[in-house]
């Protein structure tokens, strides 16, 4: 079978007046039809570049640096402005990241649904789509700023679903929800793949989140995949040293009195692409190979990671963390 | 140490209307709610999407007038023509798109408040601004950017900065760290910590992350449909809630709510048609919030709860 998505060595820029960043470093995953995938990386690791890139839906001020993005078999970047548009409007759904921004504030929320559906949806499909995301019927006739902020994030998933895209891209859906209506909202996404067959991929930063709907996790950081498996094994036994510092912050909060402690450091930020293993400076295993080498994604134990060190020859130490938790 | 109340809320109630005059539709989003905040206190407030939460959080900034009710800063009843001066409170908006002028480099929109406070020629400001930036985890480089040019969870961050560099006396923070890595989030919520053990601001955490809200907060306050359920101190909530909707927000097999959210029952209790613990008496009889233990909760079989 052929992907449905597939990124290869992906190296995406921002350019402004004052200099440039390097959101994707290399960045290469691919997914085939119907399976889910889940990435999840800090805050500027890239996941919504990557989400935005799938769909060419970059930024003017976006240069494609190096490395490829297919959907279905065809470059993104290859493709002409009809043909990308086409894309889009056939197989593609896309939720935002800010649901605010995703609305048009002059518009109420039933007309937007039914422009998401295509213009002329079915009687019934809008309330329908209405109840799937846990809208009241009356949700239709409401202006986008007379919607709560989780009300907002679910109107928008309402429309990226409308279609029934083969492939969603969902940047952080349930940032705004409480337990109840996250685990609505996911089984939803969950179903809607089983029943259409659709693909989808789930950009957040909450690995447990990802784990508990996703068949893949990929872990991003410094604009890379640094490792991509099943989600069961990353999950229970990551191997990357970021994967592993990752899941030991994942905690269910502190007992009263008690202090967390974040991974130490700061994520870096790129200009160009990095010399070595952008981990190295808060890893707790670098050496002077990951400072001046670049680990490729490389099999390992049944999956892929982006270490040096990742192969079991790194010593055991706690959680790879240079300070516990 | 002797805290002083900075926001006391009395009897607030906030009804919308919406829709043109001959189809008038009414949403009573707050319903009589009182809360006292202190200096140094944060009040964790929590409670399901659409339940009144920014709502609560813009009438005690002063933005919203309350339909019924009093909301007092510092002992100047506001909204009745009475100025409080610039700085003196802030907020972290659920959206910080629209928090942060488009228009603006981020150095200039951290620095904002502190230019409105007529601090414009401090020569300290570019050296705050940088130390802010870097205290909620980003290189001071982003001075230099325009907010469309950041990340989500980085805009988020600049917001947060931009809300902290005042020293304000209130803040309110809705939905500030949702989008933030839990590394992060520890990070920010941290710093939020130790500049309220320094500068003694007063402070209403606005969340659906419990775990996130229990860990900043002294007290938590649940609302459910514009009502406070239970209002109790952070450790007491975190050992057992006793309210069932509170239990139920943390997931606890045997408190799972029944139906839809905004089900709500006409008559009793707004929750008894959800709530797996109904009693006649909820679908019949209002509870008040009255003191349960050392807390308060609006249920009527509060005490088994707190028991179970
Ligand atoms: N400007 C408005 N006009 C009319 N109704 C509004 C307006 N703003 C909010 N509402 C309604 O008031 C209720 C409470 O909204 P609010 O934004 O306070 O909820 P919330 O608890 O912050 O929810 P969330 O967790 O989703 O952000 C909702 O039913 C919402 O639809
Ligand atoms: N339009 C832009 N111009 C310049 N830099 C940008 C732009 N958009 C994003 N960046 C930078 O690119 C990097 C990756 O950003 P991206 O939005 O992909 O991160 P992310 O993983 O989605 O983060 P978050 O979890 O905070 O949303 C960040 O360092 C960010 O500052
Ligand atoms: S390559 Fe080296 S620095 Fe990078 S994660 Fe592996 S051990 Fe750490
Ligand atoms: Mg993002
Ligand atoms: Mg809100």
């Amino acid at each position: 079978m052929n992907a449905i998505v597939r990124a290869r060595d992906l190296a995406v820029d921002y350019t402004m007046p004052g200099g440039v960043v390097r959101a994707l470093d290399g960045a290469s995953f691919e997914l085939l039809p119907g399976r889910s995938l889940g990435l999840v990386g800090e805050s500027g690791s890239g996941k919504s570049t990557l989400g935005l890139a799938i769909g060419r839906l970059l930024p003017a001020n976006v240069r494609h640096a190096a490395g490829d993005l297919e959907v279905d078999g065809r470059s993104v970047f290859a493709l002409d402005d009809e043909g990308i548009r086409a894309l889009r409007r056939t197989s593609l759904g896309f939720v935002f990241q800010s649901p605010m921004a995703a609305l048009d504030p002059t518009m109420r929320i039933g007309r937007q649904i039914t422009l998401a559906c295509g213009g002329q949806p079915d009687v019934g499909r809008v309330p329908e789509l209405l109840q799937q995301v846990g809208l009241p019927k009356g949700a239709a006739r409401a202006w986008p700023h007379e919607l709560s902020g989780g009300m907002a994030q679910r109107a928008v998933i309402a429309m990226a679903i409308a279609r029934r895209p083969r492939l969603l891209v969902a940047d952080e859906p349930t940032a705004a929800l409480d337990t109840s209506l996250r685990a609505q909202i996911l089984d939803l996404l969950v179903a809607l793949k089983n029943e259409t067959g659709s693909a989808l991929v789930l950009l957040s930063h909450e690995l447990p989140v990802v784990a508990r709907v996703c068949e893949i996790i990929g872990v991003m950081y410094g604009g890379r995949v640094v490792e991509l498996g099943d989600s069961a094994g990353v999950f229970s036994r990551p191997l990357h040293p970021y994967s592993r510092a990752l899941l030991a912050t994942a905690h269910d909060g502190a007992r009263p009195g008690e202090r967390l402690a974040p991974i130490p450091g700061m994520p870096p930020v790129l200009s160009g692409p990095a010399s070595g293993c952008s981990f190295a400076p808060r890893c707790a295993f670098a050496d002077e190979r990951c400072r001046s080498e670049r680990p490729p994604l490389r099999p390992i134990g049944g999956r892929l990671a982006a270490c040096h060190h990742a192969d079991g020859t790194a010593p055991e130490r706690g959680s790879g963390m240079s300070s516990g938790m | 140490m002797a805290s002083e109340t900075v926001v006391t809320l009395r009897g607030i109630s906030l009804t919308y209307a919406t829709g043109p005059f001959w189809d008038r539709h009414t949403n009573r989003a707050v319903d009589g709610v009182d809360l006292d905040i202190a200096s140094g206190e944060t009040v964790g407030l929590v409670g399901e999407s659409g339940s009144g939460k920014t709502t609560l959080g813009r009438l005690c900034l002063g933005l919203l007038t309350p339909t019924t009710g009093e909301v007092t800063f510092e002992g100047l009843v506001l909204g009745t023509g009475s100025r409080l001066p610039p700085g003196v409170r802030a907020v972290v908006l659920q959206h910080p798109e629209w928090a942060l002028n488009p228009r603006l480099k981020i150095g200039h929109s951290v620095a904002e408040p502190l230019v409105i406070q007529g601090r414009k020629s401090d020569p300290q400001r570019h050296a705050r601004v940088a130390r802010m930036l870097e205290l909620v985890g980003l290189d001071p480089g982003f001075a230099r950017r325009f907010p469309h040019e950041v990340s989500g969870g980085q805009r988020q961050r600049i917001a947060i900065a931009r809300a902290l560099i005042t020293r304000p006396r209130f803040i309110v923070f809705d939905e500030a760290v949702n989008a933030l890595d839990i590394s992060m989030r520890t990070q920010v919520l941290n710093l939020i910590i130790d500049l309220q053990a320094e500068h003694r601001f007063a402070a209403l955490f606005i969340s659906h992350d419990l775990a996130a809200t229990r860990y900043v907060s002294h007290r938590i306050a649940v609302m459910y449909a514009g009502r406070f359920v239970e209002v109790d101190s952070a450790r007491r909530f975190h050992d057992r809630p006793c309210h069932p909707y509170s239990r139920a927000l943390g997931d606890e097999e045997d408190f799972r709510l029944d139906g839809v959210p905004g089900d709500l029952s006409p008559e009793g209790c707004a929750l008894a048609r959800r709530c797996p613990l109904s009693i006649d008496r909820c679908h019949a009889e209002e509870p008040e919030l009255r003191l349960v233990g050392n807390g308060y909760a609006a249920c009527h079989r509060a005490e088994e709860v707190a028991r179970s």
